[in-house]
């Protein structure tokens, strides 16, 4: 079935379709509400709130673009009001010793399991981690990250300059030992 | 050094692109449960008045446009309206939906309120008929709520409430129950996601070592967040197979030892055991070291036997 004709279905209120459409997405969805809210708890609970919104707004979908681009957002955002409702999206967070040691061999990061970059992301600090999120992943431009956090487009910036030379310092720290 | 940080950036993407995880069981349950609820809703304050039991109860809390109507009613009725709000969607922590049911038999009165704060309306309203004032009071404020007297809601959206003196005729409201919030913010595209899969994704495999067979794992802990939250907590290994020795050291940056063990089954939550088991800084690197040998003698020498690791807090 393609995504329209699902779509559709679901739109008619058809149960065996909303599954259908839960079964078809739902693993990549956890995936990205897992880089968000990295408590696995809190991501379940995102990623049901985050379906429960694209089953309701289902016919705000314009068919434009791509389905599972749609949904991604959705997930996105809702992750993104579940750390605001945390307030756990502290842009000032700074480590100053990662710094040092950024650039490293370029191999190391493509010898990296997806699951081990997930723990690097993970492991950053909220503000460090949702911006490069969004920016690095998604996709998102500053000026859009800009307006969805609240903060200017230079703190953006910033923070994704911080939060790649973290991830460099760590990637590098791992292999240089 | 800016090419290799770009190519960072795109592995980070290509990674992810079509990167699935596991799902419980639960939170599919708790969708259709939610949707459930929704859908009854909408039919409560669609205006099919019903006799039927309407519920509600979900975790996502504000309630949007309810209306409230009521005739003759004599029963006591709770109603947890809520709605979803893409504004501000409040994520319950419990994401069990507990529905509340209500029992809304001849009468009834459909539910009340749009509140912006309030987490979880939940109007109790006793009923005892009579003759309504004419004037409803107060219409610009929070309507409704444990009062006597009659609201007539008419547009869920509006605050301001036509006052309609004559209640003898049970009216239905025409609403429009669900405002169906547009997601905040237009949903764009993100760019259309790579369709093939990923290819980063596989194991970097190991040649097997000589014959060295001695295994196990520790998951590629790059930091632990000692914190207590489960998640990441400690450092240990797992799923070993075959290790007859193990010892494992683990140094700070500057070379203080901070934690040895012979046990495969220790477990290091970021102390330093040189110094009665403090706790080691945020952000300390550390370094380990693991010396294992197999029933054979052979050395285990897999990438994971050393690496660099460290505390966040």
């Amino acid at each position: 079935m393609t995504d329209d004709e699902l779509i559709d279905k679901c739109l008619q209120g058809d149960q065996r379709a909303q599954k259908a459409l839960f079964e078809k997405f739902s693993r990549k969805m956890m995936s990205v509400c897992m880089r968000y809210v990295s408590d696995r708890e809190q991501a379940e609970d995102v990623l049901q709130d985050g379906f429960v919104k694209v089953f309701s707004h289902l016919k705000s979908f314009k068919r434009e673009g791509s389905f599972e681009g749609w949904i991604r957002r959705t997930m996105v955002n809702t992750s993104l009001d579940h750390l605001r409702k945390k307030r756990n999206m502290n842009l000032d967070t700074d480590i100053s010793e990662a710094e040092y040691l950024a650039g490293e061999d370029e191999n190391v990061v493509g010898k990296m399991r997806v699951e081990e970059l997930m723990k690097l992301i993970q492991g950053m600090p909220p503000g460090y981690r949702t911006v490069f999120n969004m920016y690095a992943i998604e996709g998102f431009s500053h000026q859009e990250i800009a307006n969805e956090l609240g903060v200017t487009e230079s703190t953006s910036k910033t923070q994704f300059r911080k939060a790649r030379t973290y991830l460099m310092s760590l990637i590098g720290e791992r292999e240089n030992i | 050094m800016e090419n290799n940080q770009n190519h960072i950036e795109e592995m980070f993407k290509e990674a992810f692109a079509n990167h699935e995880m596991e799902v419980s069981s639960k939170v599919w349950a708790g969708v259709q449960s939610t949707l459930a609820t929704q859908a009854s809703a909408t039919i409560a304050s669609g205006g099919l008045l019903a006799k039927a039991a309407a519920f509600i109860g979900i975790s996502t809390l504000v309630a949007i446009g309810a209306v409230n109507e009521y005739r003759l009613a004599t029963k006591a009725v709770a109603v947890k309206a809520n709605a979803m709000e893409a504004e501000q969607p409040n994520v319950a922590p419990n994401k069990s939906i507990e529905t509340t049911i209500v029992q809304a038999e001849t009468a009834d009165f459909i539910a009340v309120e749009s509140k912006e704060t309030s987490p979880v309306t939940q109007v109790t309203k006793n009923i005892k008929v009579i003759a309504p004032e004419p004037t409803t009071k107060d219409n610009g404020g929070k309507m409704a709520v444990n009062s006597d007297n009659q609201q007539e809601s008419s547009e869920s959206q509006d605050y301001a409430i036509a006052e309609e003196p004559n209640v003898d005729k049970p009216q239905l409201p025409e609403t429009k129950p669900e405002p169906a919030p547009q997601l905040n913010k237009k949903t764009e595209e993100p760019a259309k996601q790579n369709a093939k899969p990923s290819t980063t994704a596989e194991t970097p495999k190991q040649e097997e070592k000589k014959h060295c067979i001695a295994r196990f794992t520790h998951e590629a802990k790059t930091f632990i967040s000692p914190d207590g939250d489960g998640t990441n907590d400690c450092f240990t290994t797992e799923d070993a197979e075959n290790v007859e020795r193990f010892h494992i050291s683990i140094w700070t940056r500057s070379g203080e030892l901070v934690f040895e063990s012979s046990d495969i089954n220790f477990q290091w939550c970021g102390t330093n055991h040189s110094r009665g088991g403090e706790l080691l800084e945020d952000r300390t690197m550390c370094y380990y070291q693991i010396d294992a040998v197999d029933s054979e003698g052979m050395v285990y020498t897999e990438r994971n036997a050393k690496g660099s690791i460290m505390v966040v807090r």
